[in-house]
């Protein structure tokens, strides 16, 4: 469904010198930089997959999404998204794409939201009975049916946010890009909205394509995960294996029977399986390397009134961050 | 009847005029503010130099016909230019609002357009308006032929120069696609617009010399050649010319706008999203 390779982008941006001098300098001169966005970066997505696309800021996540929704040209390679260049910007690949910004209103703002959804019937050539019938289920599973007729700037961040994805999604795209759909939104909504997307993609089988910052996104919505650093992919797979692949600790929690007998003792014999997590006073954790464990849950046991144990793995957040700066190891 | 795939146009240019129509104050601040300032000073102006030079007609206008055309170039302005210094495609490039557009299977241009249009047709009713005034309080002048017919052609030939000036702004506000600040354009087509169009003063003010240049340009099709139209001052003869220079000339600014839009489109970077 969709397929890319080598795609690169590199943008010229000009330099200016701080302060008077520098402004106009720039007047007569401009230092030209050249900023290489992505780096021959190719994957392929199928369809009803939801692909995370993970990655700080400035790595190249929005420019890729950009360059797949044929807003922007990249500098080299190829794509293929249903039979069509998206650059080229062909009527029929718009009509089965969407593009959902958390940052950016794409509705009307002066309008209320039921004109925009009319506008976009208009727009998208959508036959009466059917926009009707889809209008009213992402109406009732978004749960927005009292602010149709409100301007979309009356609307509070989370009910714009739910207007921004009933627009988009009303065409029945195959083709879903989602960038940052949840940020700045309240628990309430966050979980909501990803509800939707995966209702949604239960419903329609979608390509889909998100990037957020919220690791709660990632993990929810998407099976598989692509992390990008300075423009290029360090990590492409499942979700699941990046644990088993890169994480080099685990989590041992031990709850005790009672206080630990002399704290400074046990804190440096615990120190010699892992890093010790300070922590209440009935309960030891130690982030251990994954193959000490054995050695430290039997010493643990052996030495402390364990009344439970628990052996969790690192932080899925943590391991993404770590691959995101540091890239594979 | 539009086919089905244009549908939306419609929808865009109503949800546009209802918009104009629910800022009742901004309607009329705007209408009676424009049309005061240039009728009541080109009256004081005008008076004057009639008195001074002790003539009965300037440039084949008499005082009172002159007054009539600075009636006529404010309205039609409005319905040709609008009230906005530019389309707003600049800063759609500039700010990267562009991209949305981008995604909606409809052209850019047209959307454009049809708002465009929305904001002419709702100038007309404010050139009704003005032109009903002053039929109600003055008498027409002796040297000028209004008619309906007249007044019917001349809001048609305005709002195809409607047209004609918006490819032309929008071709100019595409170089916004290399440069982030292109607003000294707009305002440059703008004063061109007033000086070469008719505007400020008839065109027949000016040199033979000068106006036989000026008539192989766009310009007078964007206020002088409409008023004198409306004024009964133009042969049908000048008419079928007018409208087929403008058609040669919106040929050729379609065709440098699609050149430049599919070049611009390879520099965008819709930066802001």
């Amino acid at each position: 469904m969709i397929k890319f390779q080598d795609i690169s982008k590199t943008f010229k941006l000009h330099q200016k010198e701080p302060g008077l001098k520098g402004s106009f300098k720039s007047l007569f001169f401009r230092k030209w930089i050249l900023k290489h966005a992505l780096k021959k970066v190719s994957a392929e997505i199928k369809a009803g997959e939801i692909v995370g696309l993970v990655g700080a800021n400035g790595a190249g996540k929005t420019t890729l999404v950009k360059i797949l929704a044929g807003i922007i040209h990249p500098t080299s390679g190829s794509a293929n998204i249903l039979d069509y260049t998206p650059w080229n910007r062909h009527t029929e690949f718009r009509k089965q794409i969407a593009l959902i910004m958390g940052q950016k209103a794409q509705l009307w703002w002066d309008l209320p939201a039921a004109d925009c959804f009319l506008l976009l019937k208009e727009i998208y050539r959508i036959p009466k009975t059917k926009f009707n019938n889809t209008l009213d289920y992402l109406v009732s599973t978004l749960q927005v049916k009292d602010q149709l007729k409100f301007q979309i700037r009356r609307l509070s961040l989370g009910e714009r946010m739910k207007m921004e994805l009933i627009a988009a999604l009303l065409h029945e795209p195959k083709i879903v890009f989602l960038d940052e759909p949840t940020i700045g939104l309240d628990l309430t909504s966050q979980n909501a909205i990803r509800r939707f997307i995966l209702d949604y993609r239960k419903a329609h089988k979608p390509a889909m394509i998100l990037t957020s910052h919220y690791m709660e996104d990632i993990e929810k919505l998407c099976r598989r995960i692509i992390i990008i650093r300075n423009g290029e992919f360090v990590y492409d797979g499942q979700l699941s294996k990046i644990l088993s692949e890169h994480s080099q600790y685990k989590i041992l929690t031990a709850k005790l029977a009672s206080e630990l007998p002399n704290t400074q003792q046990s804190t440096k014999f615990l120190s010699t399986f892992g890093e010790v997590i300070p922590s209440e006073i009935h309960i030891l954790k130690v982030k251990v390397p994954r193959r000490k464990i054995p050695e430290a849950a039997s010493e643990i046991l052996k030495n402390f009134p364990v009344i439970d144990m628990n052996i969790e793995e690192e932080e899925i957040g943590v391991i993404i961050e770590k691959l995101q700066q540091q890239g594979l190891t | 009847m539009l086919p089905t795939k244009y549908m939306w146009a419609i929808n865009v240019f109503t949800l546009e005029l209802r918009k104009y129509f629910t800022y009742r104050v901004d309607f009329w601040v705007n209408f009676l503010g424009r049309l005061f300032s240039v009728t009541v000073v080109s009256y004081f102006l005008w008076k004057s130099i009639f008195q001074y030079r002790a003539v009965t007609q300037i440039g084949g206008y008499s005082f009172s016909a002159m007054i009539l055309y600075y009636l006529f170039s404010p309205i039609t302005e409005k319905v040709i230019i609008g009230n906005e210094k530019d389309n707003g495609i600049s800063f759609e490039i500039y700010d990267g609002s562009l991209s949305c557009y981008l995604m909606y299977p409809i052209s850019f241009f047209l959307y454009k357009y049809v708002i465009k249009l929305a904001q002419s047709s709702f100038m007309v009713v404010q050139y009704f308006i003005a032109l009903g005034g002053y039929l109600l309080f003055f008498q027409i002048p002796q040297d000028v032929s209004l008619s309906l017919l007249g007044l019917i052609q001349s809001i048609v030939l305005a709002l195809i120069a409607s047209f004609v000036y918006f490819t032309l702004l929008s071709l100019i506000e595409l170089s916004a696609f290399w440069a982030d600040n292109i607003w000294s354009l707009c305002v440059m087509l703008r004063f061109s617009t007033s000086m070469l169009g008719g505007i400020l003063i008839p065109l027949t003010l000016f040199p033979n010399r000068i106006q036989n240049i000026i008539f192989y340009t766009p310009f007078p099709y964007f206020g002088f050649i409409p008023i004198q139209l409306a004024m009964g001052k133009l042969s049908h003869a000048l008419l079928l010319e007018g409208i087929v220079c403008l058609f040669i000339w919106e040929l050729v600014f379609l065709f440098l706008f699609y050149l430049v839009w599919l070049k611009g489109l390879k520099k965008y970077t819709g930066v802001g999203i």
